[in-house]
This record gives structure tokens, C-alpha cells and sequence, in this order.
């Protein structure tokens, strides 16, 4: 193409210098310092001869290198995106590599203690007895709770101020508290006032306090989406307070609310593996014991098992409730 | 008669129709009835014991209680001051009660729970604890920071194979108890020859569980800024660094910071959780102390800890929160 | 004289979707330009490639007889001596409109606030809002929006304008302030490349008319050719949907 350069635009868009970006992206560059950065890897100081503080240092660059080259290429948006998924199964295979490679781990025992079938087989039962234990605790508190939070949002939304002054209260209080130290509590502290819960008391009585809490946020956070004016709108339209709660407010407030509350469950349903420290017979107390009767952390492995089991679809679920919620845009 | 919203409209009706304070908003009726309440209430408390009548009376006279209380609150006419006051009253008046009845000796309670002698005792290795704690909280935070923005980044790239896994680790540790999780490393781990102390244990499990969260939050931040707004500014011949510097960061920052700051706060919490792998920190240091003085004071003395450590840091989170929102100015067009 | 813009066989897909399929032009300076087609024929994907908002797939563009492409060409100094302006706006929500006005010239072209100031509210002036510098866009109508936007584009002095749809998200009473101010502009010499559906003003303000059709430039003339005598039955189809 013949071009007639008008010089002076020329001059107008010219860099002063171009940017060493323009260099690396070539490929030639990165194949080399692909080269490179395998070289470097393979000749990595072993652990067991070189000082610790060496080793990881030079681990550390070789990282530090390897993520680089890898966020050059994948920030590049013209590159083919098969390139991509190459290098990004690159990064993942060298990263799982350097893992096997330098952990410290002895695989060899992997599959003997951490996937030992026998040991496995034995504790099934016993697990699946913690887990309906687990199950029936977090159903009930988790509807003891939303009642206690959706009764507490219902007045808080009247706004009478010495009210909300003590919801307030227990709000921050119970927010404050992690679950944990309220079930200490509630189970070594009160038996001294002379009342005594058992540990499934404990556990019922600390979720519902603490999650109660967390709740009575979720729902106040829902009602509070629906804009001030609508409610005035309907109060001008002559509905009552209790209509315009019915009919204007709760039914845009539930799809905001639901996956929040999904997702209370789910931290709900975790935090009940808590109930093992006030000795409740539940999942992780059962696989605790188990790991103490067969010094092997097998049990261990199948509760979490078990626990990814019942609560992966459950996040999958909020996670696709939560987009849906985002996709269908704001509720006016 | 604009701020009339609390009454429903059912008495509102019944007062326009009969020009009449309805019988149990009339001031005769409340007067008297609080009489014959504090009359009951001395009542019970003279004749304290033991049995079933007493029982049934005491829940009689709470009803009886609350149901005034709630009377007096719904009166739109009355002041805000009366109705605060009448409340801590009333609340007030149902821990005397719950005291009176509950409570086997109450006489020892100053003894029990907020025993100084105890506390006294115990106070070296509750601050200790509480160092721990703190100390726990900042290597988690910076842990999963680290993680998180790692992730998030590495996420924007919108690859297929690397979103995957990214959404997989995610996935998986909201999906894990934390206290699991401490245990498969704090237990697990050494059967593989990793070892690991029980600090380091509980700041990998700490961080690695919120560092999932936190990664999500950096990606709904770099969500929030609007590609049409890059494009503008790129279109305005600003450069990536610029566009990043003046348009991006600025929003992105006011979508993160709120979470952020609630995550690490909520993370915070979790560190008691480490007490289940034998981390001193300032639960086990309770229950420690409480163990060996066979007396309930450091627990209690712990538990106020969190309160004041976590209260105003729950107040905070709520405030930013606020703040940002109001500072927000979305449009979405 | 040379042409301001050239294009040359311009090819742009994405992924599988072919959606410049050769486009060539030449653009004047002081020309305006306008053009139209069904939704989807590429008219947007067009402009940004023009100042490479999207890499084209193939194809070459000079800019004042400059090839945009080439490494030494710093796009950022291109880019700033083109104004563009959106259908949705894009103004930076979390800064006052003068902020938004004063944000590139100081950035990109370097002069001071208080300079950049007094342009910006000259230029808010000139669009007829010169009371509202202080607004953040949440509170601004679309038509005032999309003022400071053009505005905002103005700042940086360009020489090129590119409007892509910049009224079809605006309630038609607000149109008339937009375009005015875009017939200003022409009447002033700017070149001006408008994506737009207002035959109206089309008719009133361009130069010439380029009709595209599935990524390939089908007709092009003046309005009253293209408008009054279009030579393809898809041009005509168009035209009589929209007029
Ligand atoms: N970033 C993108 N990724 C994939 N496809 C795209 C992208 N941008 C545009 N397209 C596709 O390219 C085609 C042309 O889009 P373009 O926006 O250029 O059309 P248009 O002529 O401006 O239409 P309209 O009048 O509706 O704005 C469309 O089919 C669109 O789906
Ligand atoms: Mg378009």
C-alpha cells in the first residue's frame, strides 16, 4: 500500500518509544521463555541439599515467573483461545506438579490412611447415624430461626423506636458472638444458674439465637429493597400497614430474600458441625471418635465427603439462584 | 392525623365512628391495670416457693405483662421517651423475676460469674489468647487476600479451564465446615508427613475457607464497573492504567470494600473455631481457665471480650455499608 | 486531499459470526457521514473497530493517513482525537458531570484543572447546561446525559466524531437537544461518522449515506439519492420500514 504519510500526523500518533509489552507478546519470546521457565523448573535445587531458605526462594520465583508468563498470554486478547487453554492447563498441571513434587508429602500413604477401604466400610453407619443427627438439628433450628427473624423484621418494620432499640440489641449482640463460644456457653456456663440443656438443647438454642439474628437482618435487608414511596403509594391507595406489607412489600422482598436465606441454611447446616465440641452425637463427633478408635483419618475424609455431598448442591443452587436474582435486575 | 400509621385501620374505624378512644387506650384503663400488675407482681414475690400454682401464676403475670407493654407501645399517642423507659422496665422486671425463680442461689451469683479474684488469675493467659486471636485474624485476612485477588483475577480472564477450577475450589470451601476443615489439616495432614503447627493449620484453614469468599467479592467488584464505561474511556484515549486509576478502581473499591471489610470481620469470628485444634486463643484460654478454677468467671469475661471486640466491629461493617450505599450513584443506563 | 479515515477491506467475525464482511470507505475531512441499516448488520462493530474499541479480524485503517495498526502508532493519541459517543451513555456515574468533562483532557492531554475547567464549562454552556456542572449523572434526564457525554467527548478537542445511535435511548422529546447540538457540530466542520436511525436529521445533515447490509457496504450516495431513488429492493424494504 502506497501511503502517503502526512508527517505531521504521523508525529501526532507516533510512541515515543513502543512499549516492551508489544515485544513480549511475540511468540517467538514466549516460546523461548517457555523454554526457559521448564529449564528453571527442572533444575530446581532439591530440598534435602540446598539451605530451606534457598529453596524457597528460588521455588518462590519460579511461581512468581510461571504465573507472569501465563497472565501475559491470557490477558492478551488476540491470541486464538485454544493457545489459552493450553497454557491454562499448563499452569494448572505445573502448579499440581511442583505440589507433588516439593509438598513434603509421602503420596505413598495417600491412598493407605486417607482412602483405606476397610476402615471406610466400617464407618459408614456410624457417619450416616451423625448425619441424620445433623440433618434434624439444622431443619430445626433453621425454622425456629426464620421464625424468630421474620416475627423480629414484622416489628422492627412498625418502627417503634423502644422496640427496635432492643431488636437492635440483640441483633448486634447475637452477630457478635460467634456460635461457638455461645455454645461453650450456653453448655459449661449455665449449668452453674442451675439450668441444664442437653447438648442438642445447646446446639437448637445457639443456632436459633445466633442465626435468629443474622435472619431478622436477611429480612429486614428484603423489606427494605421495596423503596419507601412504593409503601407510600399504597398507604396513599388507603391499603393498611398489613396489606401493604402483604400484598406490596413481602412479594417483592421473597425473591431477594429466598437465596440469602438459602445461603443462611448452608452456613446454618456447617456451623452444626460446631455441636461436635458440646458433644453432640453429629457427624463430625461421630468421625472424630472413629478417628480416635482406628488412628486413621479415614472417618474424617468420608464426613467431609458426606458434608460436600449434602451441602455442593446447595451452593450450586444458591449460586444459580443468586444469578437468576442478578439477571432479572432490580425489582420495579 | 398524617402520622397515623400505626394504628390499623380496624380501630381507626372504631374511633371515627364512635368519637372515642377505643376502652383499652383510655388512660383510666392502662392506670389501673398497671396497679393491679404491680399488685400481682409483689404478690408473686412475697410468696415465692416452690410448686405448680406458682408456676402457672408466674407465666400468667408475664403474659399479662408483655400484653400491657405491647398496649403502650402501639399508642401512637404516647412519647417515644415513656415507651424506652417502660421497656427496660418491663425487662428489668423479667430478670428479677427469672432471678427470683430460676436461679437455685442467686446469692452467689456475684461470686459465680464475675468472680475478680478468678479473672485476676486468669488474666495472663487471656490476654495471651487474645493475642493469638488477633494475630490468627490478620495472617488469615492476608492469607486469603492473597488467594482471593488471586483468584479473581485469573477468573477475569474468562477462561475455561481455569474458571473451572477456580469455581470448584469456591464451591468447595463454602460448601465445608471450617471446623472440618481445621481437622482434616490439623489431624489429617501430619499421617502424609506434612507437618504443620497448630497456628499455621488454623491460618491455612482460615484462609483458604475465606479466601473463597473474598475471591467471589473481588469478582462481583470488577463485575460492578460496567463495560460500557471502559469502552468510554478507552474511547477517550485514556490509557489502561488511567482507565484502571480513575474509572474503575473508584467503583470497583466502593462495590468490594463493604464485603470485604464484613468478610474479614465474619473470618475474625471464626478464629474461635481454632480452639477446637488446640490453639490457645482466647476461647480455649476461657475454657481453659474455667476448667481449672472450676469457675465459670474467665468464660464469661471472654464472651464480654468478643462482645466488645466484635460489636462495634458488626456496627462498623453496617455503617460502611450504609455509607457506601448512599455514596453509590448507579445508573444503569 | 488525502481522506481523514480510510478503511480497506475490512473483515471482523466474532467467534463464528461474520459481521464485517469487506467494508472499504473513504471519509473527508469536514465530511458527515451516516450510516444505516437493519439492527445487527454491524454499523456499531464498524465504529469500534474504527478506533479500535474491536481488532478488526483482517484489514487495514489509516487515520490521517496514518495505519493505525502499526506497533509504533500509540492508539491512546488516536483514540483522543476522536470523540465517540454512545447509545448508553457511559458516563462515569461516581464523578459530577464536570468531573466527567474535565477527567480525560486532564489525563490524556495533560492541561491543567483550571483550564480543563473553564473548557468544560464552556462546553456545558454550549450544550445548554451549563447550570448543572455540578450534577452527578443519577440525576440528570437521558438528553441531558447524553449532552454531557457529547460534551464530554468534545473536550478533547477531536477532529473525528463518532455517534453511535447517540439518541435512540432518549425519550423523543429529548432527541431534538441532541441532534441540535450534533447539526451545530457539522455546521462548525467537524468530520463526523453517525450511526443513527433519525432519518430526519440525516436527510438535513449528512454529506452522504451508506447503506450496510449483512456486513458489506450495499449503496452509498447523497441522502437524496439513497432516500428518493435507492437502487436495491433491501435499501427500499429498509427505508420503508423506517420512514
Ligand atoms: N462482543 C461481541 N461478541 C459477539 N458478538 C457480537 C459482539 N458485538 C456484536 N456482536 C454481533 O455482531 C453483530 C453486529 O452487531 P452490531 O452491534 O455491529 O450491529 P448494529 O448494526 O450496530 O445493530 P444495532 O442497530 O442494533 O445497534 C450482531 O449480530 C451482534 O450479535
Ligand atoms: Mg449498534
Amino acid at each position: 500500500m502506497a501511503t502517503s504519510y502526512s508527517s505531521d500526523a504521523l508525529q501526532r500518533f507516533s510512541r515515543k518509544h513502543i512499549p516492551l509489552l508489544y515485544y513480549i507478546r511475540k511468540p517467538i519470546f514466549l516460546l523461548i521463555s517457555l523454554a526457559l521457565i521448564i529449564v528453571y523448573a527442572c533444575f530446581l535445587p532439591n530440598p534435602q541439599e540446598t539451605s530451606a531458605f534457598f529453596f524457597y526462594l528460588n521455588l518462590s520465583v519460579l511461581i512468581a515467573v510461571l504465573v507472569c508468563w501465563c497472565v501475559i498470554i491470557l490477558a492478551d486478547w488476540e491470541k486464538p483461545e485454544y493457545v489459552k487453554m493450553l497454557v491454562a492447563f499448563f499452569l494448572l498441571s505445573m502448579l499440581a506438579l511442583l505440589f507433588y513434587r516439593f509438598s513434603g508429602a509421602d503420596w505413598a500413604r495417600l491412598i493407605h490412611f486417607f482412602f483405606n477401604f476397610p476402615i471406610m466400610k466400617g464407618s459408614w453407619h456410624v457417619l450416616f447415624r451423625g448425619l441424620s443427627t445433623t440433618v434434624i438439628l439444622s431443619i430445626c433450628s433453621f425454622f425456629s430461626c426464620v421464625f424468630v427473624g421474620l416475627l423480629i423484621a414484622i416489628v422492627r418494620s412498625f418502627k417503634y423506636h423502644s422496640v427496635n432499640l432492643l431488636i437492635t440489641m440483640y441483633v448486634d449482640i447475637f452477630r457478635s458472638i460467634p456460635v461457638i463460644v455461645l455454645m461453650v456457653v450456653l453448655f459449661f456456663v449455665f449449668p452453674f444458674l442451675g439450668m441444664y440443656l442437653n447438648s442438642y438443647l445447646t446446639t437448637f438454642t445457639a443456632l436459633t439465637l445466633s442465626y435468629g439474628a443474622y435472619t431478622a437482618e436477611t429480612f429486614r435487608a428484603g423489606l427494605e429493597t421495596v423503596s419507601s414511596g412504593q409503601v407510600e403509594a399504597a398507604r396513599s391507595l388507603g391499603l393498611s400497614r398489613w396489606q401493604t406489607l402483604r400484598k406490596i412489600t413481602i412479594p417483592q422482598a421473597v425473591p431477594i430474600v429466598i437465596p440469602v436465606l438459602t445461603g443462611n441454611m448452608i452456613a446454618m447446616m456447617k456451623d452444626t458441625a460446631i455441636a461436635s465440641i458440646v458433644a453432640t452425637p453429629e457427624l463430625l463427633k461421630s468421625a472424630r471418635e472413629l478417628y480416635t478408635a482406628k488412628t486413621s483419618p479415614t472417618p474424617l475424609i468420608c464426613a467431609a465427603i458426606i458434608f460436600l455431598a449434602v451441602l455442593l448442591p446447595l451452593v450450586r443452587l444458591v449460586n444459580h439462584m443468586e444469578r437468576r436474582v442478578n439477571k432479572s435486575g432490580p425489582h420495579y | 392525623m398524617l402520622k397515623d400509621y400505626t394504628e390499623s385501620n380496624t380501630f381507626k374505624k372504631l374511633r371515627d365512628t364512635s368519637g372515642r378512644v377505643p376502652l383499652i387506650r383510655q388512660p383510666v384503663f392502662l392506670i389501673a391495670s398497671c396497679v393491679a400488675l404491680v399488685l400481682y407482681g409483689s404478690m408473686l414475690f412475697w410468696a415465692s416457693g416452690e410448686g405448680l400454682v406458682i408456676r402457672i401464676a408466674l407465666s400468667v403475670f408475664v403474659a399479662l405483662l408483655v400484653t400491657w407493654t405491647g398496649i403502650i407501645i402501639t399508642d401512637e399517642r404516647r412519647g417515644e421517651r415513656l415507651k424506652t423507659s417502660m421497656v427496660f422496665l418491663v425487662l428489668a422486671v423479667l430478670v428479677l423475676l427469672f432471678l427470683e425463680f430460676h436461679v437455685t442461689n442467686s446469692e452467689e451469683i456475684i461470686e459465680l460469674f464475675f468472680n475478680i479474684t478468678v479473672i485476676k488469675k486468669a488474666w495472663p493467659y487471656l490476654v495471651l489468647g487474645f493475642k493469638t486471636t488477633i494475630s490468627l485474624a490478620f495472617m488469615a485476612a492476608l492469607v486469603s487476600t492473597v488467594i482471593g485477588l488471586t483468584l479473581a483475577i485469573f477468573r477475569s480472564f474468562d477462561n475455561k479451564v481455569l474458571n473451572f477450577f477456580i469455581i470448584a475450589y469456591v464451591d468447595f470451601f463454602r460448601a465445608i465446615p471450617i471446623i472440618v476443615l481445621l481437622m482434616l489439616i490439623y489431624y489429617g495432614l501430619p499421617f502424609l508427613n506434612i507437618r504443620l503447627s497448630a497456628f499455621a493449620s488454623g491460618v491455612l484453614g482460615l484462609g483458604l475457607n475465606s479466601g473463597a469468599y473474598v475471591s467471589e467479592i473481588f469478582r462481583a467488584g470488577f463485575l460492578s464497573v460496567s463495560k460500557g464505561q471502559l469502552e468510554a474511556s478507552r474511547a477517550l484515549g485514556m490509557t489502561p492504567w488511567q482507565t484502571m486509576q480513575k474509572v474503575a478502581l473508584p467503583q470497583a473499591f466502593k462495590a468490594v470494600i463493604p464485603p470485604l471489610v464484613g468478610n474479614y470481620v465474619a473470618s475474625a469470628k471464626d478464629t474461635a473455631l481454632c480452639s477446637s485444634i488446640s490453639i490457645i486463643e482466647l476461647l480455649k484460654a476461657g475454657t481453659a481457665q474455667q476448667s481449672l478454677n472450676a469457675n465459670p468467671s474467665p468464660l464469661i469475661f471472654v464472651t464480654v471480650l468478643y462482645l466488645i471486640l466484635f460489636v462495634p466491629l458488626t456496627r462498623l461493617c453496617g455503617y460502611i455499608e450504609k455509607r457506601m450505599k448512599k455514596t453509590q450513584r448507579q445508573i444503569t443506563v | 486531499m488525502d481522506p481523514i479515515i480510510r478503511v480497506e477491506s475490512l473483515h471482523k467475525s466474532f467467534r463464528d459470526l461474520h459481521v464485517l464482511r469487506g467494508v472499504s470507505i473513504e471519509v473527508n475531512r469536514s465530511e458527515v457521514v451516516s450510516f444505516i441499516g437493519r439492527s445487527g448488520s454491524g454499523k456499531s462493530t464498524l465504529l469500534r473497530c474504527i478506533n479500535r474499541l474491536e481488532e478488526p479480524t483482517s484489514g487495514e485503517i489509516w487515520i490521517d493517513g496514518v495505519n493505525i495498526h502499526e506497533p509504533y502508532i500509540d492508539i491512546n493519541k488516536v483514540r483522543a482525537e476522536i470523540g465517540m459517543v454512545f447509545q448508553s451513555f457511559n458516563l462515569f456515574p461516581h464523578m459530577t458531570a464536570i468531573d466527567n468533562i474535565m477527567l480525560a483532557p486532564v489525563c490524556v492531554r495533560k492541561i491543567s484543572r483550571q483550564e480543563a475547567k473553564e473548557r468544560g464549562l464552556s462546553l456545558l454552556e454550549k450544550v445548554g447546561l451549563a447550570e448543572k456542572a455540578n450534577e452527578y449523572p443519577e440525576k440528570l434526564s437521558g438528553g441531558q446525559r447524553q449532552r454531557v457525554a457529547i460534551a464530554r467527548a468534545l473536550a478533547m478537542q477531536p477532529r473525528i466524531m463518532f455517534f453511535d445511535e447517540p439518541t435512540s435511548a432518549l425519550d423523543p422529546e429529548m432527541v431534538g437537544e441532541v441532534l441540535d447540538v450534533m447539526a451545530q457540530m457539522a455546521s462548525e466542520g467537524m468530520t463526523m461518522l453517525i450511526v443513527s436511525h433519525e432519518m430526519g436529521f440525516i436527510r438535513e445533515a449528512a454529506d452522504r449515506v451508506l447503506f450496510l447490509d449483512e456486513g458489506k457496504i450495499l449503496e452509498e450516495g447523497t441522502p437524496d439519492d439513497i432516500f428518493n431513488r435507492p437502487q436495491f429492493p433491501v435499501t427500499r424494504d429498509f427505508l420503508g420500514k423506517v420512514l
